[in-house]
């Protein structure tokens, strides 16, 4: 089974980078936009932190290390998911989810994966190679067990992304058209984007609990710095299996409200 | 695979506005729903191996039906079952045995060469490599599109894409397969060649199909039987040139003398028979009995410089059908 889905993930990888590569400009052009955007946030963001000795428990240093946490976060989350979560809106809409249903594979792995946004993987590489570097330049011993940890935590945290991602987009079979469920993930993501050291009271409880996007990137950072928080990481999974339960039983009721679309 | 759907019916809440500004926000404040059933206690068995025609007028509920036996809509009421399935648990042995080729909606990816699509398909449908080799093959030869599977589908002409859209659609040898509007916007030599396919794929394999087209020579051409559906509700289930001869039971004459017959005798036979002169050519459209008394009437006046008596167009025919379906059942 998994075997199954794992290459099916493969041909849907394929498939992209096949059609990636018909529009050369667009594939060349996609990976420098990104390579920009990342040096820029990073720029802008060692800037702003280097005027400041902590961010909550995080020293200069540590913030730098989750900052590119934080990017690979958003690469792989591009890489995999932000072909597909953002058009469901139109799918459900224009009744175009109608042949994702025919196929005889769990739907919503078709919905969630059926495009690989290809060129991300390039600055995933650079991004990978930036987080060695920063890690090798910190003062903290960061060993193997420490990039396992990271590695379970960051997993969880992408599961989490993709599973709030996904549950607002669902909201589109109830609302039936809900273009601004895009914008809304949009904007919560910038909550992972900050150390989660510097939420406190109410709206921590919030980022922790109902809208889990401080576990994102600032739990695997802490894993990968500090090395095993038990407690944490044990948190962080047991969010992220709740949330990935209740993305099957949402989307399972949301296709029970589908109508499609007249011909 | 057969196909037994019981009492079915399908409603839709929608909400409903008045025109302009002031209905818009009328609606957003107080939002006014109202129910459309778009089925309503439908009744259908087919059997395996059958093409059967769902006809009815834009609305009539024809796709609706479609959606709920592939199980893309779960009806309100009622069951359908397919070789014992039900089709809204969508169960992948279940979905590996169906197909649906819908004539306004693309299943191949838009901007790769369709031949990449069909791969996918293998992976999705589990079709082993040698199997999907050779019907791949047989299905590009029988469509003859063997130069156009490497070009990127966007480029492809409406015609071309459609026969993609149809191998597609038949690579995992489905057993059950439902044609929604499959020839709409084609020329008459594509739409002919996808009839011809149709037939020939429903001979060599077995397979059922159900065919839903505003083209009645479509219809004509593949569904001895057909089922109609007016305004959600079921309106006549058999045979398709037994319903023909229902609602236009005539036939047209058209029988052409060397000279201008005698004035008299037209007049006469006029007394008996509706038909027209211009001239020296007689043309009408009667039911066969009469058509055949005319005829011998019209011989013995005198022999034709030609004559034909040919089916009226089945278009204009199911036009009068559906302008009042209830007249004629």
């Amino acid at each position: 089974m998994v075997r199954r889905y794992l290459n099916l993930w493969g041909s849907f990888f394929a498939n992209s980078l096949t059609r990636d590569m018909e529009y050369k400009a667009n594939l060349i052009g996609g990976i420098i936009v990104d390579i920009i955007f990342y040096s820029v946030q990073y720029f802008f963001f060692s800037i702003i932190y280097s005027y400041v000795d902590t961010l909550g428990s995080f020293t200069r240093e540590d913030v730098m290390v989750f900052l590119i946490i934080t990017f690979i976060s958003d690469t792989v989350y591009m890489f995999l998911f932000s072909g597909n979560l953002f058009p469901l809106n139109r799918l459900v809409v224009q009744g175009d989810l109608d042949f994702m249903l025919l196929k005889p594979i769990n739907s919503q792995f078709l919905v969630s994966f059926r495009y690989v946004k290809s060129y991300a993987i390039f600055s995933l590489v650079i991004l990978v190679l930036m987080l060695l570097r920063q890690s090798s330049l910190h003062s903290a011993d960061i060993g193997l067990m420490n990039y396992l940890y990271f590695s379970i935590s960051f997993f969880c945290g992408l599961v989490i992304w993709y599973s709030l991602d996904f549950l607002i987009a669902c909201l589109t079979f109830w609302f039936k058209n809900f273009t601004v469920g895009g914008w809304l993930s949009h904007e919560l993501l910038k909550f992972s984007s900050r150390p989660d050291s510097i939420y406190t009271g109410i709206t921590r409880k919030i980022l922790f609990s109902l809208v889990p996007m401080a576990l994102v990137s600032s739990v695997p950072a802490r894993m990968l710095l500090y090395g095993l928080n038990v407690k944490l990481l044990m948190f962080q999974i047991t969010i992220s299996l709740s949330f990935v339960i209740m993305t099957f039983w949402v989307w399972k009721r949301g296709l029970l409200r589908y109508e499609s679309a007249s011909s | 695979m057969s196909i037994h759907i019981q009492n079915i019916s399908k409603s839709f809440t929608s909400f409903k506005r008045e025109a302009g500004l002031k209905g818009a926000f009328q609606s957003f404040i107080n939002r006014k729903y109202e129910t459309f059933h778009a089925l309503q206690n439908i009744n259908l068995d087919v059997d395996s191996g059958e093409i059967v025609g769902i006809l009815g007028e834009n609305g009539a509920g024809k796709t609706t039906l479609i959606k709920l036996m592939v199980g893309l809509l779960y009806p309100t009421d009622g069951s359908i079952h397919i070789d014992g399935y039900t089709p809204w648990k969508r169960k992948n042995e279940f979905l590996k045995q169906i197909s649906v080729v819908m004539g306004q909606k693309n299943q191949l990816w838009w901007d790769i060469p369709a031949s990449e699509s069909f791969l996918l398909n293998q992976k999705i449908y589990e079709i082993p490599q040698a199997e999907y080799k050779k019907t791949l093959e047989e299905l590009v030869q029988l469509l003859n599109v063997e130069d156009k599977l490497n070009v990127q589908v966007r480029r492809l002409s409406l015609g071309e894409r459609m026969k993609m859209e149809i191998i597609a659609a038949l690579l995992h040898k489905p057993k059950f397969i439902l044609l929604d509007e499959p020839t709409i916007g084609l020329d008459v030599i594509s739409q002919s060649k996808i009839r011809e396919f149709i037939k020939f794929y429903n001979e060599e394999h077995n397979s059922t199909f159900l065919l839903t087209s505003h083209y009645m020579n479509d219809i004509q051409a593949l569904c001895d039987r057909v089922f109609v559906i007016h305004k959600g509700h079921g309106l006549y289930d058999g045979n398709f040139n037994a319903l023909v001869n229902k609602i236009k039971p005539q036939k047209k004459l058209i029988f052409e003398f060397p000279h201008a017959p005698a004035e008299d005798m037209i007049v006469s036979l006029q007394q008996e028979f509706e038909f027209n002169l211009i001239r020296n050519v007689v043309t009408a459209e009667l039911p066969d009995k009469q058509l055949t008394k005319l005829l011998g009437s019209l011989f013995k006046l005198d022999d034709p410089v030609t004559f034909s008596v040919e089916e009226l167009p089945v278009e204009d025919t199911m036009r009068t059908f559906f302008s009042n379906p209830e007249k004629f059942l």
